[in-house]
């Protein structure tokens, strides 16, 4: 008989070996929560005597329960249904070309200076983050509107690349957040106020990608010269053509703030009229809406499979009682609060060289909560933490997902020149974090605030 | 083979756009009409509004992990693949999908029995008391499409040694 820390670490040990196998990560969590759950309750049964063949068959019968029943339960969360609706108002806003008129108005306000360019596709990217909660939609529509404008003002290719790159990024932190909504899930928070709490920080790490552009070209003024200044009534004409939009981010995300929507009911608020602004600006045909929906649908399974797979393996990891174990070794260390946060950022961005944001998330959660429960941390301001670490993930060397997308987009900029072009927004990312360790009411002020905490 | 993927793809395709899309709009109208017009505009909300759009979302769910999983959404990660040795890289990802084929089996199997099951057990909705049976009968039959699927790709890796993903901006269409 083996202890139920051993067969945790074991089930660990297999989830990484099928995940290297190309295994999906949905499946090896399946699999691995499936299997050891049947173990983990056979040992646990043979334990305490009962009969071998009695034991197995008990763990058999847990773990079937388990698996329809936390299926069940997932797919008719009333809470995620934020996902479909979301995912819904960013593919409108993606297919609908909303993206391009952020764009302008940020290009036409900003372009003249300095780095202008690369500091508008920054502050379009954070603009398109509140009506797309993937920084991968971020990326891919910013980049397709960016990039040849940065390539006509001859922009040195890692200053464009990695703007791109790293505003994608946003889209995971500004809300409506995909990573935020399956951490709000997974770890029983309010969808609202981590929203609510992702606000602040995403408009001051906008601000710091601006300064981290500024500080580029002010080493190199050649990698971000200054585009055409527009006049007045382009300026303002630019603004009014991206009114509408921001007009649905004020409905939505304020109505969410001021409490006269749930995050849900705001959801489909946003969606409908995201759906309503496209068709009135004669942006919508058929083709498009189909392809609207494919992306909406497909993008709904990615997310859904990989929160039913928790729902089955983190029930697995509590029995093994593996975080419980670590948490009484990790807060037994003589490195205080400080010390224990600064070894889980680090392990976060190691794995975030290799792993998946959203992937990353759900597999780590079972083991880095009950430790951030037991330092008796806020967990909305845990989870704006985490949300910018897996942010660091997505444009870290070699599998910075966001890079390989703008590497799509921009094919003859050599891998290794995007990577040079992200470290100033890495490192902006890393005093974000800094900022929000010293000052934590950067997240919490609005939440607490708005809902009393 | 070639040929029942392309139909394969083309029904699930029309599925999500037809089905998904109704399920899709149903939920934003639905939802919008519940919470600005009935609710907030004449303070009486639809009964059993939430019961509807929560057995929306398990449709929606049921028909988007078949589609997903032809057009690749379930995240992999490949970054020991260019490491791999070409006879590793195939026969370690039929073997991963076998092991992928089992376990769906089991949840579909088990997604069915508990729908057969879901009378007994009064499992029904909160306000409206609808029956979840017919709701796990979809999730089953959608996770054994999924299975299906992992069978085509193995079939695929085997013939090309590669899996050939659904594109959404494709001529299917």
């Amino acid at each position: 008989m083996i202890s139920l820390a051993t067969i945790g670490i074991l089930g660990l040990l297999t989830l990484f070996v099928l995940l290297a196998l190309r295994m999906p990560v949905a499946l090896s969590m399946l699999f691995v929560g499936f299997t050891g759950t049947i173990i983990a309750n056979a040992n646990k049964f043979l334990s305490i005597g009962m009969d071998s063949d009695q034991a197995w068959s008990r763990g058999w019968k847990i773990a079937y329960s388990n698996l329809a029943g936390e299926t069940f339960e997932a797919a008719s969360n009333f809470n995620l249904l934020v996902i479909p609706m979301f995912v819904l108002m960013g593919s409108i806003a993606g297919a609908s070309g909303m993206s391009r008129d952020l764009f302008t108005a940020a290009y036409r306000w900003m372009g003249h200076l300095k780095g202008g360019l690369a500091s508008a596709t920054i502050a379009a990217c954070a603009g398109f983050a509140a009506l797309s909660g993937s920084s991968l939609a971020s990326a891919v529509t910013m980049g397709r509107v960016a990039l040849p404008q940065m390539k006509r003002y001859k922009y040195a290719d890692p200053l464009a690349t990695g703007s791109v790159a790293a505003g994608g990024t946003l889209g995971f932190l500004i809300p409506p957040s995909g990573g935020m909504i399956i951490y709000a899930v997974l770890t029983e928070q309010s969808i609202g106020k981590l929203f609510m709490a992702g606000i602040i920080p995403g408009i001051v790490l906008t601000l710091l990608f601006i300064a981290a552009i500024y500080l580029v070209v002010l080493r190199k003024p050649e990698s971000g010269p200054p585009g055409e200044r527009a006049t007045s009534s382009e300026k303002w004409s630019s603004l009014l053509g991206a009114l509408p939009i921001l007009l649905v981010v004020v409905v939505t995300i304020g109505g969410m703030y001021t409490g006269f929507f749930t995050p849900v009911e705001a959801s489909s608020v946003g969606a409908f009229f995201t759906f309503v602004v496209a068709l009135i600006m004669g942006r919508l045909d058929l083709q498009k809406m189909k392809v609207i929906i494919l992306e909406s649908m497909s993008t709904t399974a990615t997310v859904f499979l990989i929160i039913i797979a928790a729902f089955v393996f983190i029930p697995f990891m509590a029995l093994t009682e593996l975080p419980a174990q670590l948490v009484t070794i990790l807060t037994s260390l003589p490195i205080g609060d400080f010390g224990v946060l600064l070894i889980i950022i680090l392990v976060y961005l190691f794995l975030g060289m290799f792993l998946e944001g959203i992937a990353m998330l759900v597999l780590t959660i079972p083991v880095v909560i009950p430790i951030a429960i037991g330092l008796d941390w806020d967990l909305i301001w845990f989870g704006i933490i985490i949300v910018i670490i897996l942010e660091m993930g997505m444009i870290s060397p070699p599998v910075g997902i966001n890079v390989f997308v703008v590497k799509s987009i921009a094919p003859d900029v050599p891998m290794g020149q995007i990577f040079r072009g992200i470290w100033p927004f890495w490192f902006a990312m890393a005093a974000m974090i800094g900022l929000l360790i010293l000052f934590p009411q950067i997240a919490l002020f609005l939440p607490d605030k708005l809902v009393g905490g | 083979m070639p040929n029942l993927i392309r139909h394969f793809d083309k029904i699930l395709t029309w599925a999500a756009i037809v089905l998904g899309g109704s399920a899709l709009a149903f939920m934003t109208i639905f939802s919008v009409w519940n919470v600005l017009i009935m609710r907030k505009a004449m303070n009486n909300p639809i009964t059993g509004a939430e019961d509807l759009l929560l057995l929306c979302l398990v449709v929606i769910v049921a028909l988007s992990v078949g589609l997903g999983s032809r057009t690749g959404a379930h995240i992999e990660i490949e970054i020991l693949e260019s490491k791999m040795s070409v006879w590793f890289a195939k026969w370690s990802l039929i073997f991963v999908k076998i092991l992928g084929i089992g376990v769906l089996t089991i949840m579909s199997q088990q997604l069915w029995h508990a729908g057969q099951k879901a009378v007994k057990f009064g499992e029904t909705t909160q306000q409206l008391l609808i029956s979840y049976e017919p709701f796990y009968y979809l999730l089953a039959v959608s996770i054994a499409i999924y299975t299906f699927v992992l069978l085509l790709d193995i079939f695929q890796v085997l013939r090309s040694g590669k899996v050939e993903k659904l594109a959404i901006n494709g001529d299917v269409l």
